[in-house]
């Protein structure tokens, strides 16, 4: 039964509007759902009542008989636990300073071996990063995270670059305590990486 | 003293804490564990071999006392804080971000100027545009004009809102509770029961531990202990405050943080659980917000 609202206007001495509501279907006409009827009976009974907006289908919820049958099994567990994502980094396992097939390096420093000390990341990865301006030539390398003695680690860093490359007269570098970092003005990423591995880092 | 040591995790919530809480805490927290106290074996919580050793950091110590005065013992037992949330090394610029951010993201400007269309006038051109010698204008309120509109001024309500990056966030915390804990103002409290209800008596209390004018309590579950609310209701100083609340400015503004040994272990649960979290890249993308 569609149930539309149609506007009456009338003019009763200047009252404002009022709405009527107009039924256009077949209410009319009313019919019983028995248990026997099915959707055949039902859709003859609306066409018989004459053309109609209301011929929507009818909807057949059933659910098969094999679908009754549910087992509940716990075997395949592992199948779906091993695609679920991991919830926190997994810890790497080796000795230390094994050298692992993909090239990545087990730490084996411990915190009192030298005056300063530098942790790997939480991926367990070097904190040398290199940051570029958007200009040419403008590249920054930094070594993050330095804890203890930074000064010793820059001038340890500040020896080693200059034995690397003698041609080059200054090595500009800024010792950020307070952010516990090193930057140093150039593309020095693999050197550093390999004196920090080198160191045990 | 080998079997506290060797515990995993042992939890001191109360019965009546962990009935009540409304679910801020995990599910394996809201054991009700009653852990019998012998006088000769002390209470020491969290002592775990989890932390990872090959770091400069270490575990910290802090005593659990208690709210209630009339014990033996002002100490109850002795709880170790993971060093990754209460001892690292504080960023200044990055509390101060933090603080900013807190103060800036919910101001609205008010301040507003005029465009050349909302400024009375300047609806007829002034003087025909050649014949006059002058030049053409079409309008008195045009911004070459003294006393016409605003081309690029503020706007009224324009929100300042922002976002800081959840890693500055999470930073802003671990830097706020390590630099508390390490000027001495952060304290562990078994909970927040006390045996009174008056504010003189938490007053007291406060000023013979020497907690500053200004303390946080803060634990793990939003409905507090009756006693505690009653005497903070009328102190606009001393304030209550659950876990989820916890933030930068608060913990800054208040002179003494105290939280309870469910609180703090909460904390560093999900720290931890951020700060070790195998797609820490993935949190500031939309891929993020869209879930």
């Amino acid at each position: 039964m569609i149930m539309a609202l149609k506007p009456c206007v009338r003019q009763l001495g200047g009252v404002a509007q009022v709405w009527r509501c107009v039924s256009r279907s077949i209410a009319h006409q009313t019919y019983r759902i028995t248990a026997g009827n099915t959707c055949h009976d039902i859709n003859d009974a609306q066409k018989a009542a004459g053309p109609t907006s209301a011929r929507l289908p009818r909807l057949r919820h059933t659910i098969p008989e094999s679908y009754e049958k549910v087992e509940v099994s716990t075997a395949e567990w592992s199948y779906v636990e091993r695609l679920l994502p991991l919830k926190s980094i997994p810890k790497p396992t080796g000795n230390p300073g094994e050298v692992m097939p993909s090239g990545w390096v087990v730490p084996s420093a411990k915190p009192g071996d030298y005056p300063y000390f530098v942790p790997r990341s939480a991926n367990h990865m070097l904190p040398v990063y290199l940051l570029h301006k958007p200009i040419l030539s403008k590249h920054v390398t930094s070594v993050k995270h330095v804890q203890g003695d930074i000064f010793a680690l820059s001038e340890e860093l500040r020896e080693h670059l200059t034995q690397l490359l003698p041609s080059r007269k200054i090595i500009n570098m800024r010792v950020h305590e307070p952010h516990q970092m090193i930057q140093i003005k150039g593309q020095f990423v693999t050197e550093l990486k390999e004196f920090l591995l080198k160191k045990g880092f | 003293e080998h079997h506290c040591i060797m515990a995993q995790r042992l939890f001191y919530p109360t019965l009546r804490n962990s009935l009540r809480c409304f679910g801020t805490t995990p599910g394996w927290q809201t054991e009700a564990v009653a852990v019998p106290q012998a006088p000769s074996a002390p209470l020491i919580l969290n002592e775990t071999s989890e932390i990872d050793k090959n770091v400069a950091e270490v575990a910290r110590e802090a005593w659990i006392e208690t709210l209630d005065p009339s014990g033996e013992n002002l100490h109850v037992g002795l709880i170790h804080l993971h060093p990754k949330v209460f001892a690292t090394y504080p960023r200044l610029d990055i509390i101060h971000e933090n603080v900013v951010w807190q103060q800036k993201y919910r101001m609205v400007n008010t301040s507003h100027t005029k465009l050349r269309s909302e400024v009375r006038g300047g609806g007829r051109k002034p003087w025909p545009q050649k014949g006059t010698g002058r030049a053409r204008h079409g309008s008195i309120r045009s911004p070459l004009w003294k006393g016409g509109g605003v081309v690029h001024g503020p706007r009224a309500f324009t929100t300042q809102f922002y976002m800081l990056s959840f890693g500055k966030r999470i930073m802003g915390l671990t830097s706020t509770l390590s630099a508390k804990f390490a000027q001495d103002d952060l304290k562990i409290v078994e909970n927040l029961d006390m045996p009174s209800d008056e504010a003189g008596f938490l007053e007291k209390l406060c000023e013979d531990r020497c907690w500053g004018p200004s303390v946080l309590f803060v634990d793990d579950c939003d409905l507090m202990p009756r006693n505690i609310t009653v005497a903070t209701d009328t102190i606009n100083h001393i304030n209550l405050m659950p876990v989820y609340g916890l933030n930068v400015y608060s913990m800054l503004k208040h002179n003494t943080v105290v939280l309870t040994v469910s609180a703090s272990q909460c904390i560093e649960e999900r720290i931890l659980h951020h700060l070790n979290k195998p797609d820490y890249h993935l949190i500031n993308c939309a891929k993020c917000y869209n879930k």
